[in-house]
């Protein structure tokens, strides 16, 4: 294998990690959250809240650095 | 990923959201207050709050709960009693004019259920009604329920077509960019954010919606292979002309199931969920899980006896299960206003998505016209980097 495809691949592995990370960890956490309240109550309700509030909260703060970057 | 395979996704992409977008944005509408139906009931007076008494007092007799709410429409027959989750004190009765009246005669009226005193009696055409018709079949009955169940399943390919296409359209930008460079690549990027944090939820919302879309005819092959097998005996047996005491059969439904909670109740001679001799009782569990997962005892209209009782199968048991996650009505308040923020997320997603269908075919038909003299095919910023 020659050193340039070697890092062709490190880079498109980069590269979907790049793309990937932010999507997988929102899905994880909002998966948790809609299975937490089913299985249980009080802790897990409140482990739900904060998990399927987490995706909330990050749209809201993406949002808002836009709204923030068009004002200057 | 292929150009070639970019753009079949994109087409698929392209056409189930653009059949399904109307249909779920009016889903998405009408389902916001279905989320607070409970909050909105009270607060419009529709059904009064329970009067406060001792914790600890007793159910009154249920027999005298039932005629109570069916002495609301006079000549009218009860069909089933439902006892509310949230609220233990209250019961809703269910009557209709007659046991063969189409399910759109049926009138609801709740009660306490210590004091049988009446708490409301929701009239049809009021704006939640309206609302859950809307919502479940659009006035249509079964073919409604099951065009929204078609709808509901291209709004699940969409949902994956526009996985798929996210990383060849993200290549070049970090996620939660939203550029500023025109109204278009900044509705696009807001479409992926939006998308993208919506996913989960969407697919299971979306998913669970189709199964609800089927509970009629699933319910229908419970009757007719279950039920059907534990009636048997009573096949040759005359109608029902009067049926015994209420209470004798939740009474006895109890006894047989211990550790369970009543839930549901058919009367004999009601449509889908018994025959014309059996009270049928749903017991519930008392754990979260088992709180949603339901045991039908049969109860001898006239005796009381308990004629048979089984699980339910498993399509049942998937139904039950899928209904909270719908619903979003498992984790008290919070989890209610979760549901209505990604609700409304869902919404600039699907907005969006068809303000975008809509640019790229004016823009297109602009580049085809400059281009006939021989102009400059323009590459649009919003097409995804190869």
């Amino acid at each position: 294998m020659s050193a340039t495809t070697s890092h062709r691949r490190a880079a498109r592995r980069d590269s979907v990690a790049r793309i990937w990370a932010w999507p997988i960890a929102l899905a994880g956490l909002s998966t948790a959250g809609l299975l937490a309240a089913l299985i249980g109550d009080g802790l897990l309700d409140l482990v739900s809240w904060l998990t399927l509030g987490v995706p909330v909260a990050v749209t809201a703060w993406f949002v808002a650095r836009r709204q923030r970057a068009t004002e200057r | 990923m292929t150009p070639r395979a970019i753009k079949a996704w994109s087409k698929v992409h392209t056409w189930t959201s653009l059949i399904s977008t109307a249909f779920l944005l009016m889903l998405c509408i009408t389902g916001l207050p279905l989320i607070f139906h409970h909050e909105i009931e009270h607060l419009t007076g529709e059904t009064a709050e329970p009067a406060a008494l001792p914790a600890g007092t007793p159910m009154a007799d249920l027999d005298r709960v039932v005629a109570a709410g069916t002495a609301r429409y006079p000549g009218f027959v009860p069909h089933y009693v439902v006892w509310d989750r949230d609220e233990p004190a209250l019961v809703h009765v269910v009557v209709a004019p007659t046991y063969e009246s189409p399910v759109t005669d049926n009138r609801l009226v709740t009660l306490d259920g210590r004091t049988a005193e009446v708490l409301g009696q929701p009239e049809p055409g009021g704006f939640m009604h309206v609302m859950l018709q809307l919502h479940v079949d659009m006035f249509a009955g079964l073919p409604g329920k099951l065009f929204l169940g078609v709808m509901g399943i291209l709004f699940v390919i969409a949902i994956v077509s526009g996985v798929v296409l996210y990383a060849p359209f993200m290549r070049r930008l970090d996620f939660g960019t939203v550029r500023a460079t025109s109204p278009r690549a900044r509705w696009l990027d807001l479409h992926n954010l939006l998308g993208a944090v919506t996913i989960v939820w969407a697919l299971v919302v979306g998913a669970t919606g189709v199964i609800n879309t089927w509970a009629e005819l699933m319910i229908g092959l419970w009757q007719k292979t279950e039920l059907a097998e534990m009636v048997r005996p009573y096949a040759d047996k005359p109608p029902l002309a009067q049926h015994g005491s209420v209470q004798a059969a939740i009474d006895a439904a109890r006894t047989a199931t211990p550790g369970k909670t009543t839930f549901f109740m058919a009367f004999p001679k009601a449509p889908y969920y018994t025959d014309k001799h059996h009270f049928v009782v749903f017991m519930r569990g008392d754990t979260p899980l088992t709180s949603r997962l339901m045991t039908p005892v049969l109860v001898d209209g006239e005796t009381a006896a308990v004629t048979a009782t089984r699980e339910l199968p498993w399509y049942l048991v998937a139904l039950l299960v899928s209904q909270p996650l719908h619903f979003g009505d498992y984790g008290g308040m919070p989890l209610k206003i979760l549901w209505a923020v990604l609700d409304v997320i869902t919404i600039v997603v699907l907005g969006s998505g068809l303000y975008l269908w809509l640019a790229r075919r004016r823009s297109r038909v602009r580049v085809r016209r400059t281009e006939a003299p021989g102009g400059i095919s323009s590459t649009p910023s919003t097409q995804p980097a190869e």
